[in-house]
């Protein structure tokens, strides 16, 4: 009876820990990333052929 | 906050929507310091706190997104034309790389640290050069330099509306509606437009950058559009004072704080008065701002009509007496003025302002 508890607690402990790793990773790789150094935008468009977006925001 | 939730809403687009899947093909960059910006390449009205581009990594500005009318700074962001311009970008970067392109030279570097005053007051400090301290004081330097042409300088985002020029702002640069100088030259209602005086725009940013660019005392304007598929070329009245907008909401502006408003008067009243009609700036207060007495700026009243600035009473360019003290005088300077009040003449002292503080 106690091991049983010990492995859901176990099991419990696991799949926070995955969770938490996975999860932050597919949220990323679910949303558009973003570079915030204009230089770096230039070298990694001269890499991969692609246009740039580039946003300027002036945050208050 | 101007722009906030359209930055959000870019920002986070999810990648599996339609946005998404164009911001995909993008090196996306989001840049917040301006610090080490080539304020050259990147040049705009500065009081945008919002601003794209879509180029590639030869320097090449295929477009910019962004633009803004006085009375909001949003008016123009819209979330459907910005999936036009991006689906455009990606053409026009497919026709670069296949060479059908011309390559344009590349504007003149400028970075923040080449203008003194940006770096004493910000730089130096190690405080964040913000949008609209660029462009302040660049003026504010200018005009310490004997530089500064306020007509070209400070109304940086002319208004097309002053054309009546409505868009369709979901469908980028298409026209929902025509009125005064528009109509007059032949633009109809689903219009596309193509071309301001021969460039290629794509966007209202580009439009309002290179409206921006027309030299302020030309007589007309060349507009191309789109009609059922065939280019109808148009050439179109400038107005008077078409380059001027409303820069009360700017701050550390250049331009003097006056701290009432005008409306000009008709001939027929300036006849009623005995007061010069030809290019006469006579006008009538219709808002005194609270300021006034706070600052003891001066004792305007509503109703009250200023018919003459430090003795002058017209002028080839301002149509009102507000509008003669912002061109023609420097912020902090004391004027003294003619006035009419309940039939009777005097004069009065009035103090102009320099907005020194952030809002």
């Amino acid at each position: 009876m106690k091991t049983q508890k010990q492995n859901c607690i176990l099991y419990a402990i696991l799949a926070c820990v995955v969770a938490s790793v996975v999860g932050p990773l597919l949220a990323q790789d679910e949303e558009i990333y973003w570079l915030e150094n204009y230089s770096e935008a230039i070298r990694e468009a001269k890499r991969t052929q692609k246009p740039i977006f580039i946003e300027f925001r002036c945050e208050p | 906050m101007a722009g906030r939730d359209f930055d959000a809403q870019v920002v986070l687009s999810p990648k599996n929507s339609p946005r998404g899947n164009l911001l995909s093909q993008y090196v996306c960059a989001r840049i917040t310091r301006m610090n080490d910006v080539d304020i050259g390449l990147f040049d705009r009205d500065w009081n945008n706190t919002i601003y794209f581009f879509i180029m590639n990594s030869d320097e090449q500005i295929y477009m910019r997104y962004g633009g803004r009318e006085a009375k909001s700074p949003d008016t123009y962001l819209n979330l459907s034309s910005l999936e036009l311009a991006l689906e455009k970008g990606l053409e026009l970067h497919r026709r670069y790389r296949r060479g059908e392109l011309k390559k344009v030279e590349r504007p003149k570097p400028l970075f923040p640290a080449q203008i003194p005053l940006l770096v004493e007051r910000t730089i130096a400090r190690n405080a964040c050069v913000e949008c609209h301290l660029i462009g302040d004081y660049q003026n504010i330097q200018r005009e310490q330099d004997g530089k500064l042409d306020k007509l070209t300088h400070l109304y940086r985002s002319p208004d097309i509306k002053t054309l009546g020029i409505h868009l369709d702002v979901p469908k980028g640069l298409v026209v929902k509606e025509v009125r005064d100088g528009s109509e007059a030259a032949g633009m109809k209602s689903g219009d596309l437009i193509t071309r301001l005086n021969g460039t290629p725009v794509w966007t209202f940013g580009d439009l309002q950058y290179l409206y921006d660019k027309v030299p302020r005392n030309a007589p007309r304007i060349q507009i191309t559009v789109e009609r059922g598929r065939e280019p109808v070329n148009l050439s179109m009245a400038l107005p008077k004072r078409w380059w001027w907008t409303d820069l009360t909401f700017r701050q550390w502006t250049v331009e003097a704080r006056v701290y009432f408003e005008s409306v000009a008067l008709s001939d027929s009243e300036k006849r009623e008065h005995s007061l010069v009609e030809q290019d006469g700036f006579a006008s009538r207060v219709k808002r005194v701002d609270m300021f006034a007495e706070m600052m003891k700026s001066h004792e305007l009243r509503v109703g009250d009509i200023i018919f003459g600035v430090d003795g002058v009473e017209h002028d080839e360019l301002a149509n009102t007496a507000e509008l003669f003290i912002k061109l023609r005088k420097t912020a902090g300077e004391t004027v003294t003025l003619d006035v009419i009040r309940d039939g009777k003449r005097m004069q009065m002292r009035l103090k102009t302002y320099r907005m020194s503080f952030r809002k």
